[in-house]
């Protein structure tokens, strides 16, 4: 009998209203807490990520391997189509490679005739895609490399080709990458030949869309989109897509990284930019001699 | 037919556990890179709802917030405010599951799709109250609808496949408690 007043409280008595009230109060005040204090509540995720997710590498490995497996077998059955495609395809790169090898000796020659130097700072880390967010409504992936590597938070990604992302969230064994298509990302891009800018907002879906476009009339799609380097938030001049011409008769652009298949990324390290904070450092040398000689001529002047 | 007598509700919890970490490590598996318009449905919530309906003992409001909560962190939603959805609306389910034993399985169904919806509804209006960015409505309505046409099927796997039925009056848990 008591066994089943002490069930029936454990289900529905007032002390455990009270609790449930209790836990919902701490749940809320977690996410008032995150709302707050984001990036301290952000780096207590990410190490939660950094302990749970490679521990469980051995599981996720093998199950990725094999669906891309499956995924690729059905792909097996176009294989026709795919080579007559390929084929076609390997004619018209061959054309773009011969003009590509004369751009490059060209480019190669230029360099050399106006002595630039390109950045040698400009070094990467590769590493492996552990994890996706999980859902449907974040667009990031988990990298296998960490603080232990040397990461840093606002470092570019890349795949081969395109940015992908930039990390965000560092854990000591893992980094978080949160893609271009996630709704928080957002950055500042130049348009190729006509050399606007504008910023690059990913809003979930494939292709995102440009903002703050001056000028509509001087673009058009096909044109290339690279990182304009303002802010300081990527080095310059990364590839990052084309623009197309969205459904919605939006200008968004169509990602040069392959989305469908992020395995291997590349972390760019990244330097701070010397802060340039007196403007007259920008014309002149900055040595300590010239106030010193103004000094008496302004005296005498006067 | 009831085959939780003979097991501990030890052995259900640790399942409920066991169930969570395998569908977050599929959830997690790096191998939908592309967005996508619509969302799959959410089981885990599905399965609390259903076993909560049926032996509330098995899944304690504490371990619902804590699966609830570590799936916020892993899946990079906003902490807390899901959870406390989920919390309010289990604890509603389970203070109507003695009156919910008599009714056919479409009340429960209707019953699971209100509080579901109300739920969603919810955790929007309070995101937007604290101005984060909310997501897509196709998403989430998405994920909510997929969630109550795949209920029924949860219920059949839960009931049939690991034997979480419904007490009947006048049964004994393992503990020797009455329903």
């Amino acid at each position: 009998m008591a066994n089943n007043r002490d069930n029936n409280e454990d289900f529905f008595g007032p002390i455990r209203h009270i609790l449930v009230g209790l836990l919902v109060f701490f749940m809320i005040a977690i996410f008032v807490l995150w709302r707050i204090d984001s990036p301290r509540v952000e780096r207590f995720r990410a190490n939660l990520v950094d302990r749970f997710v490679p521990s469980f590498e051995w599981v996720l490995a093998p199950v990725t391997g094999v669906t891309n497996m499956v995924t690729e077998f059905r792909s097996y059955q176009r294989i026709y189509d795919q080579n007559q495609e390929l084929r076609r395809e390997l004619q018209q790169m061959k054309a773009w490679k011969e003009a590509a090898v004369q751009l490059e000796q060209k480019n190669a020659k230029l360099l050399d005739l106006n002595n630039v130097r390109l950045d040698p700072k400009l070094t990467y880390v590769t590493g492996v895609v552990l994890a996706d967010s999980g859902s449907p409504f974040r667009q990031s992936v988990l990298l296998n490399v960490g603080n232990r590597d040397g990461i840093q938070d606002g470092w570019a990604t890349m795949d081969g080709i395109g940015l992908v992302g930039r990390i965000s969230g560092v854990g000591e064994r893992t980094a978080r990458v949160i893609l271009l298509t996630d709704t928080n990302s957002a950055i500042p891009v130049t348009i190729q030949p006509s050399g606007q800018s504008a910023i690059l907002t990913g809003d979930n879906t494939a292709a995102p869309p440009l903002e703050f476009l001056e000028n509509l009339d001087t673009l058009r799609p096909g044109d290339s989109v690279v990182s304009s380097g303002d802010g300081g938030v990527f080095p310059a001049g990364l590839l990052i897509g084309q623009v197309a011409q969205g459904r919605d008769r939006r200008l968004r652009v169509r990602l040069a990284a392959d989305y469908e298949r992020l395995e291997f990324l590349r972390v760019l390290r990244s330097h701070p930019v010397e802060e340039i904070t007196d403007p007259g450092r920008l014309i002149g040398t900055p040595t300590v001699t010239p106030p010193t000689l103004e000094e008496p001529t302004e005296a005498s002047d006067g | 037919m009831d085959d939780g007598i003979t097991k501990s509700p030890w052995w259900y919890r640790t399942l409920y556990v066991g169930v969570f970490v395998v569908i977050l490590m599929w959830q997690l598996v790096p191998l939908q890179t592309v967005p996508r318009a619509w969302a799959y449905p959410d089981l885990m919530l599905a399965m609390t709802f259903c076993w909560v309906l049926r032996r509330p003992d098995y899944c304690p409001v504490f371990l619902i917030a804590l699966v609830f909560l570590f799936q916020d962190f892993m899946l990079q939603r906003p902490p807390g405010i899901w959870t406390a959805c989920v919390i309010v609306g289990a604890e509603f389910l389970r203070s109507r599951m003695l009156i919910n034993r008599d009714l056919p399985f479409a009340f429960e169904w209707l019953l699971v799709t209100a509080v579901l919806i109300v739920m969603a509804v919810v955790s929007r209006v309070v995101l937007s109250v604290f101005l984060v960015p909310p997501a897509p409505v196709a998403l989430d309505a998405s994920l909510i609808g997929f969630t109550i046409v795949v209920y029924p099927l949860i219920v059949v796997i839960s009931q049939y496949g690991l034997g979480v039925w419904r007490r009947q009056p006048g049964t004994l848990d393992s503990m020797g408690h009455g329903a």
